[in-house]
């Protein structure tokens, strides 16, 4: 195995000078130029700070030049932590803040109230350095820092305390994850894998790190394409994508609006899905109109990138039961437990057992997190000892069983949190946002079943004696404080949200 | 502007502001502003579809729904204008 992230991409340089490391929207870049431009990004990262034990603030839309900076803080042996640009400044200011970042990378400045100590930015702006400068540095000199359980980035995700939480992801993560996913979807030098999902989402580490360890094309999809079915499909056809890795919500948008069969697929040999439940109508709908695509689905919390996949069979087509989420990664143990943490069905091999039992999924193996950065709280909540005392074991809060066949059957969550759109999002992060409205007496969220997109979002809220509270008003709040998908679809008032005889919300009442 | 168009417009914009993404009537965008930057996104693009092909009674080509076109309330009203009289 490759020793860090970097030499992967240094590997694919010595073999594969010239083929296409990145092609986006025109423009070309070989395995020979990411890799000196890696070399050099993080000589200009380094005069700034960058280096193993540091963050660094990941803030970029799709382009080459995003690429060039995430393996230049790679070969810092810095992590990085992404940024989406279309969440609001305080979220941002938040995560800077919790990952004690003093150096940005990104297309444009940080907003305010983002603090940094240095702002490297590819739009000019006053007091921030140029990106471009990458090109004037020397390459950085002196061997790649080894991994040796270091951290590679740090994914901020949904926090049911009201404050994202930063899952670290280590180095050894990423290079199991590729070096499976290579062997399991055989990525090769011709392929062409899209990078549609954000980088602040685990879905993209398999696009880029497949894809360079492979010395295969990746091929990121623009923002001006991603949100419209009939562009994303013509995308995959001129752009000759052969591996493609998204939500399902996207999928079925493209196989909804996007004229599928209208287009020459044929390039396209495997599409992988992965971040909510794929409907069983619409996986026969994509297969009927990608006959030529094999189709896995990949499971797996932040916390674990993907531990479980499972490969779509026409049996699977023929029947109305749910999609497995499979059998586990190679190197990937897990078991179903009860509350007590006690194993109640699958086995250290793979779920090889029969259970008609189901519980909580506790997962151990290589990709597994290396726990909350800076919660260590939480951290040992998540991370317990893995049955028979091998380890430890991530709980994924997600509740399974496994079938006749010792595939993975999954069944709900044990606690609230609601997929959107393949985003997790913890209610009590948006309830935490509502309650610091001026007006708002008490509120409650819950997820409203949507056939597209997993869930859309409900805000139940009781307003302070007296107030009278808009749609329009909370809508502004929240997107000061919450990224576009964790902002309410549908909002109810309520003089008081209904109560259990125990006098806590009834949740069950608020969902119709 | 014909008044069918301002008639499309006008519902067209109630829609977007005042259901799909609710906004103070005093801070609506104006009409060449970018929705993608006040809070559209795949949902809400899926949604408007929905609603100009059943509410405002005209079908819109899927192969002809891209960003230039309905990136603003003034490029949405012109795309729903053209095959209004088709």
């Amino acid at each position: 195995m490759a020793e860090s992230l970097y030499q992967l991409l240094a590997a694919s340089a010595e073999r594969y000078p010239d083929r296409t490391a990145v092609d986006f929207a025109g423009q070309r870049m070989t395995y020979r130029a990411l890799r000196e431009g890696a070399d050099r990004m993080a000589s200009l990262l380094a005069e700034f700070g960058a280096e193993p034990g540091r963050q660094v603030a990941f803030c970029f839309r799709k382009s080459i030049d995003a690429l060039i900076a995430l393996f230049g803080i790679i070969r810092t042996g810095a992590a990085y932590v992404p940024l989406d640009p279309t969440w609001p400044a305080g979220r941002c200011a938040m995560i800077c803040e919790d990952a004690g970042i003093a150096l940005w990378v990104g297309a444009a400045a940080p907003p305010p109230p983002v603090r940094v100590q240095t702002a490297i930015t590819a739009a000019p702006a006053e007091g921030t350095v140029p990106l471009s400068a990458w090109r004037d540095s020397s390459p950085i000199s002196g061997e790649p820092p080894a991994p040796d359980g270091g951290v590679a980035n740090v994914l901020f995700t949904s926090g049911s305390t009201g404050r994202p939480k930063g899952v670290r992801i280590t180095t050894r993560s990423l290079l199991h994850f590729s070096m499976w996913a290579v062997d399991a979807f055989g990525v090769c030098p011709d392929d062409r894998l899209a990078n549609h999902a954000p980088y602040n989402f685990d879905l993209s580490t398999l696009d880029i790190f497949a894809a360079v360890r492979a010395g295969a094309a990746v091929v990121p999809v623009p923002e001006r394409v991603k949100m419209f079915p009939f562009e994303m499909a013509r995308y995959i056809a001129e752009q000759k994508i052969s591996v493609w890795y998204s939500v399902p919500s996207a999928l079925m948008m493209m196989q909804q609006r996007g004229k599928l069969a209208e287009h020459d697929m044929s390039a396209l040999r495997h599409v992988i899905f992965a971040g909510e439940v794929m409907p069983k109508p619409a996986l026969r709908a994509i297969a009927r109109d990608l006959p030529g695509a094999a189709l896995t689905n990949l499971y797996g919390p932040t916390e674990t990138n993907a531990c479980t996949y499972h490969r779509v069979t026409p049996e699977d087509l023929a029947s109305d039961d749910a999609v497995p989420i499979g059998r586990p990664i190679s190197d990937t143990r897990v078991w179903i437990v009860d509350e007590a943490l006690r194993p109640v069905g699958g086995s250290e091999s793979g779920a090889q057992g029969v259970s008609a039992s189901a519980g909580e999924l506790l997962v151990a193996g290589p990709t597994v997190t290396a726990g909350y950065l800076g919660d260590a709280e939480l951290t040992a909540g998540r991370l317990v000892p893995a049955p028979g005392g091998d380890g430890v074991a991530y709980r994924t809060g997600d509740r399974v069983r496994v079938r006749r066949d010792g595939a993975l059957m999954f069944e709900g969550r044990i606690d609230r949190m609601i997929k959107s759109r393949g985003h997790r999002i913890e209610p009590g992060e948006i309830e935490a946002a509502l309650a610091g409205h001026p007006g708002v007496q008490e509120a409650a969220v819950v997820a409203l079943p949507d056939p597209v997109f997993g869930s859309r979002i409900k805000a139940c809220v009781a307003p302070r004696a007296g107030r009278t509270l808009t749609d329009a008003e909370l809508i502004a709040h929240c997107r000061e404080r919450l990224p576009p998908y964790m902002v309410p679809d549908v909002w109810q008032y309520y003089e008081r949200l209904p109560r259990t005889d125990r006098e806590k919300v009834d949740l069950s009442l608020l969902s119709v | 502007m014909p008044a069918t168009m301002a008639d499309t417009r006008d519902r067209i914009r109630n829609y977007l502001f005042g259901t799909l993404i609710p906004t103070p009537r005093e801070a609506w965008p104006a009409d060449d502003a970018d929705l993608f930057e006040n809070g559209m996104d795949s949902l809400r693009l899926m949604q408007i579809l929905v609603f100009i092909e059943q509410d405002v009674g005209v079908h819109l080509p899927d192969e002809e729904v891209t960003h230039e076109r309905m990136s603003t309330v003034r490029s949405i009203v012109e795309f729903v204008g053209r095959h209004r009289r088709n």
